[in-house]
């Protein structure tokens, strides 16, 4: 470790780009979400907080929250059961073509999420798509997947799943491959089982990568765009208006500037408060 | 080898018989302009740009810039841009006033762009005679709703507040929403066209057995969805209006919440259980191919795909009617796509010359019995006998029937209230309709809390 | 016993991997062969999988190979080769420019101590975590005054909000497993700084460098929104040029097919040529 005063120099190039790019932005998103500003009309008043107290009594708004938190903590948890089904299962000694099915595996997380999204948008087609179509062979009855409250917000949080559990899978598979295996060895020796030495050995030992997993896709799923805007746009009705969504909506459709700010900000405070969570948890291990 | 001569020879002179028809074709077009009284030479050397979107009106102009070019001396910088990127393109130029294109298309929806003086009006220009020869243009010519519904003073925001003021831009084509229905499936179960909307309801519902749905449109969160699905013809039907004459949200009067409670009655009852998630393309295509369907309320513009036997599998079984009257008539929601002048453009004249020549009878008349622009918004291409020939076929001359029976009357028309929120509004509207149809709202708690959202929006245009 | 268990166990593992490949895989058969499809087919009612005719007019259409069409297509130029070629020409140069700004930071957060140093830290990742729409938002009228809307200058600056983030979080793991001492020994032979890090902690670094740029790569291709709201048509990305397959009348299915699997082909062929690189680049960035 070293200690030099000139250190600053290493971080000005970007501290300088990230000042037009972020602060001063974010400066700016503060105080237009204090404003009545629109996109289509130059003149505005400053509002103070009055955006704010709209938004919170807004009967909307609660359902926008509320379909945030499922949305984020519902394909967060996924991720992470199925990334660590898969990396168990991949791990497992006998199973052959392990390169193989692990670059199959990593494809969904290298393809762009729009055209992730169309795809699975297309598959989720009410008249013509082959799930629909595979189901009424079955006997069974189609599923509106893009068109009722439940199925959307179901459904959109699969193509999510779809596309970022490869992420929990790889980070999870890599944690599991790089536990010693004389730690098996010797546990085994004692007398454990397969079921036991998941439990009291890999388990304990994964935990701090679970814990960065799980933090890391909390944080982004926060983000989500393309897997609501190319399928559903928000809809039906608001069934799958998340609060990122309902921003973009708000400032790009109906112009108002102001309101979409405050949405934004809303959004920001929540997600700060959980990368300070990671950032702590970080820092213990 | 004297067999052979003689066949080449007159391969050669075929060819050039047909190429010289051909350029004769496109001499009597530049002959039909100039036989305009003004002069079209006299902003030559100056130079426009053109940003238009890809619709087949722009086609029908392509291959002719060379001639405008050549009858104006002005010349032209043709951009066509796709439909999504074109209003992005647009709305941007427009925000930042660079003022980078001269001409431009736009929707008489689009109240939002004169309101921001983002286009010019053309009234001056209509009425310069050195400019524009009135009596060669024939503004009378056009049909009385598309032309009005470009009328507007900029300011007034009320319903039905155009038709005051100056022209912003030349309508070329008008969408009506009218009833298309499955003559086959509405005659095997003996249904006939209904006289009310709960008719149409009851029927619809009854048709929907046997895989078959009785009912289908466009039904996606977009605000286009209310406004050409259907839902605003039955509305304003009965009687409904969105905003009084003061700006105060009715979304929830008596007629409002009952034609609601019959619209999601419709839809829970006879539409597909994907109607929430199906876009103006679903419905497009989804109507012309099977048997599912027996009836939708969608734009007129999709005959021109369901009575093309390439691509349509209902080609000829389909008859289009008006929607039902209600206590205040017949409405149709319409939408035009008309072209006009960048505000801030440095060359007004010149583009104002392509405007009168893009909008002019031959040019129309070329771009709908050619290219297919439908509907049209002259009366002199609507009657044209190539263009009767071609519709006259839709329906056994019934669509031309619907069509005459709703320009002359003016049922179809811009039904919301007149303001640069009209577009938002449609879309928070249609999130209410979602949530009646879901059964997650009355419909008088979803138009109640509608009225207060809509409202906001409002706030700041009432005095 | 335990061996009967064992093939249970491995028969229930390959079921498993075997069911979520083939979810995995389903969507890129589909988006082919609607790619090959010709538009009645794509529209038809009743689903096909196997028996349609296979077409490559798609693909020769998005490049204009061939007579143009008429109405009611694209006529002309289909923009999508520009789009391709603004992704090509924005992407490398956003990820170099990363790692210009990047590595200097990652370097001085793994060797440097100094005040604050944790807090600037978070600083950094937080710009990936956080929502960037609320920045997004009031740089869709700053870009415009700058003139930076719609240019490439712009795409590649707003790219460093999430490219630097990344870079530093990569890099710092992969400089504090260099050992100090051979840096140490380099400046008792009498290297100075510059020559120090020039030539020894970057080299040495080269891998985790090469695993960076593959990831940031990937990412600024892959990127959407940043590119929807900042850029307008003429120096629009593949993925956002994507979406506009649609005409007034119809939205062309097939066309937009085609797009996709060709516009997802670079980040995909290179995540399998170089993915030992790209996995070492996720896991050491999530893992110290």
């Amino acid at each position: 470790m070293y200690k030099n005063r000139r250190v600053i120099l290493f971080f000005i190039p970007s501290l300088s780009l990230f000042a037009f790019i972020a602060l001063y932005p974010f400066g700016y998103a503060v105080y237009l979400s204090l404003t009545d500003a629109t996109l289509i009309s130059p003149t505005y008043s400053f509002i103070w907080f009055r955006n704010y107290v709209k938004m919170f009594l807004g009967a909307d708004f609660w359902v926008y929250v509320k379909t945030t938190f499922i949305y984020s903590f519902g394909v967060t948890f996924i991720e992470l059961f199925l990334g660590l089904a898969l990396a168990l299962a991949l791990n497992v000694t006998e199973v052959r073509g392990k390169k193989v099915l692990r670059s199959l595996m990593l494809l969904p997380l290298m393809l762009p999420p729009v055209i992730g999204t169309l795809m699975w948008t297309t598959i989720y087609e009410p008249e013509r798509g082959p799930l629909n179509f595979i189901l009424s062979q079955l006997g069974l009855r189609p599923i509106s997947w893009l068109g009722r409250p439940v199925e959307a917000l179901s459904s959109v949080m699969l193509i999510d799943v779809y596309l970022f559990t490869p992420f929990a899978f790889i980070i999870l598979l890599a944690g599991l491959q790089g536990i010693s295996p004389y730690i098996y060895e010797s546990a085994k020796l004692d007398g454990a089982g397969s079921w036991n030495l998941f439990r009291h050995i890999s388990l304990p030992i994964l935990n701090p990568t679970l814990m960065l997993v799980f933090l890391i896709r909390l944080a982004l799923s926060f983000q989500a765009f393309e897997t609501i805007y190319v399928s559903t746009r928000g809809g039906p009705a608001i069934s799958t208006m998340t609060l990122n969504l309902q921003s973009y909506t708000t400032y790009f459709r109906y112009y108002h500037a102001g309101k979409a700010a405050a949405y934004a900000m809303f959004l920001w405070i929540i997600v700060f408060g959980i990368s300070n969570i990671f950032m702590k948890q970080t820092r213990r291990t | 080898m004297k067999k052979l001569r003689t066949v080449v020879l007159l391969v050669g002179l075929f060819v050039t018989v047909l190429h010289l028809s051909s350029l004769a074709g496109d001499i009597s077009m530049t002959e039909e302009m100039r036989k305009a009284n003004i002069d079209w030479r006299r902003f030559s050397g100056e130079k426009i740009s053109v940003n238009l979107s890809r619709i087949p009106h722009a086609e029908s102009m392509l291959e002719l810039i060379p001639e405008f070019e050549q009858l104006t001396g002005i010349d032209v910088d043709f951009q066509l841009l796709s439909d999504n990127e074109y209003w992005n393109k647009l709305t941007l130029d427009f925000a930042s006033g660079a003022g980078n294109f001269d001409v431009v298309y736009t929707n008489n929806i689009m109240y939002n762009y004169i309101a921001a003086g983002y286009v010019e009006p053309l009234t001056a220009y209509l009425n310069d005679p050195k400019l524009t020869d009135l009596e060669w243009y024939d503004v009378d010519d056009f049909f009385e709703l598309p032309w009005e519904t470009c009328v507007w003073d900029g300011k007034t925001i009320g319903p039905n507040t155009y038709g005051i003021g100056d022209v912003y831009s030349i309508p070329f084509t008008s969408e009506s929403t009218i009833m298309a229905y499955r003559k086959d499936i509405y005659a095997k179960y003996g249904m006939t066209l209904p006289n009310t909307w709960p008719e149409l309801v009851d029927i619809a519902k009854k048709l929907t057995r046997d895989g078959v749905y009785g009912f289908m449109s466009r039904g996606s969160r977009k605000f286009s969805t209310l406004m050409f699905g259907g839902y605003s013809n039955g509305y304003f039907a009965y009687g409904a209006s969105d905003f009084d004459k003061n700006l105060n949200a009715v979304f929830n009067s008596p007629e409002g919440v009952a034609f609601t409670e019959l619209w999601a009655d419709l839809v829970r009852g006879a539409a597909p259980p994907g109607y929430l998630s199906f876009t103006w393309e679903d419905a497009r295509s989804s109507f012309m191919s099977g048997d599912r369907y027996a009836m939708t309320i969608e734009g007129d513009v999709f005959i021109l795909s369901w009575e093309n036997p390439e691509l349509s599998e209902v080609v000829g079984k389909i008859g289009y009617a008006l929607t039902p009257a209600g206590p205040a008539g017949h409405k149709n929601g319409q939408v035009s796509w008309s072209i006009g002048i960048n505000s801030k453009s440095r060359h007004k004249n010149a583009a104002w010359l392509f405007i009168q020549w893009a909008t002019s009878k031959p040019l129309l008349l070329r771009a709908t019995a050619e290219f297919l622009t439908f509907p049209p918004t002259r009366r002199s291409v609507w009657l044209d006998p190539s263009v009767v020939e071609i519709t006259g076929k839709w329906d056994n001359g019934n669509y031309r029937k619907v069509f005459t029976e709703m320009t002359e009357k003016k049922y179809t028309g811009i039904l919301w209230t007149v303001s640069p929120e009209m577009i938002g509004l449609n879309e928070i509207w249609t999130e209410a309709v979602h949530k009646v149809i879901l059964e997650q709202a009355t419909a008088k708690k979803a138009l109640d809390t509608l009225v207060e959202r809509a409202n906001e929006f409002m706030a700041r245009y009432k005095k | 016993m335990e061996k009967k268990a064992r093939r249970l166990l491995l028969v229930g593992v390959y079921i498993f991997l075997g069911l979520y490949l083939a979810i995995v895989l389903f969507p890129f058969y589909w988006i082919f062969i609607t790619s090959i499809k010709t538009e009645k087919d794509v529209i038809a009612y009743i689903p096909k999988f196997f028996r349609f005719e296979a077409t490559l007019e798609n693909y020769a259409d998005l490049f204009q190979i061939g007579a143009p069409k008429t109405t009611g297509e694209f006529i002309g130029k289909t923009p999508f080769l520009d789009y391709l070629l603004n992704s090509l020409k924005v992407v490398p140069a956003a990820v170099g420019f990363s790692l210009l700004l990047g590595i200097p930071a990652a370097y001085a957060l793994a060797r440097y101590r100094f005040p604050g140093k944790e807090k600037l830290a978070f600083f950094y990742i937080s710009q990936y975590f956080l929502p960037p729409i609320i920045v997004l938002l009031p740089l869709y009228t700053i870009y415009q005054k700058f003139g930076l809307y719609d240019t490439y200058l712009g795409l590649i600056l707003i790219l460093q909000l999430v490219n630097v983030p990344l870079t530093i979080l990569v890099m710092r793991g992969f400089f504090a497993e260099l050992p100090v001492e051979i840096e140490e020994s380099a400046v008792i032979d009498g290297c100075n700084f510059w020559q120090v890090l020039t030539k020894i902690s970057i080299p040495l670094a080269a891998p985790g460098i090469t695993a960076t740029a593959f990831l940031t790569t990937v990412f600024s291709w892959n990127n959407f929104l940043f590119a929807l709201m900042l850029v307008g048509t003429e120096k629009m990305p593949v993925t956002v040029g994507m979406l506009s397959f649609q005409t007034y009348v119809k939205v062309q299915w097939n066309l937009m097919a085609s797009a996709a699997i060709i516009a997802a082909l670079p980040p995909l062929v290179l995540a399998f040529l170089f993915q030992k690189y790209l996995v070492r680049g996720l896991t050491l960035g999530a893992i110290k």
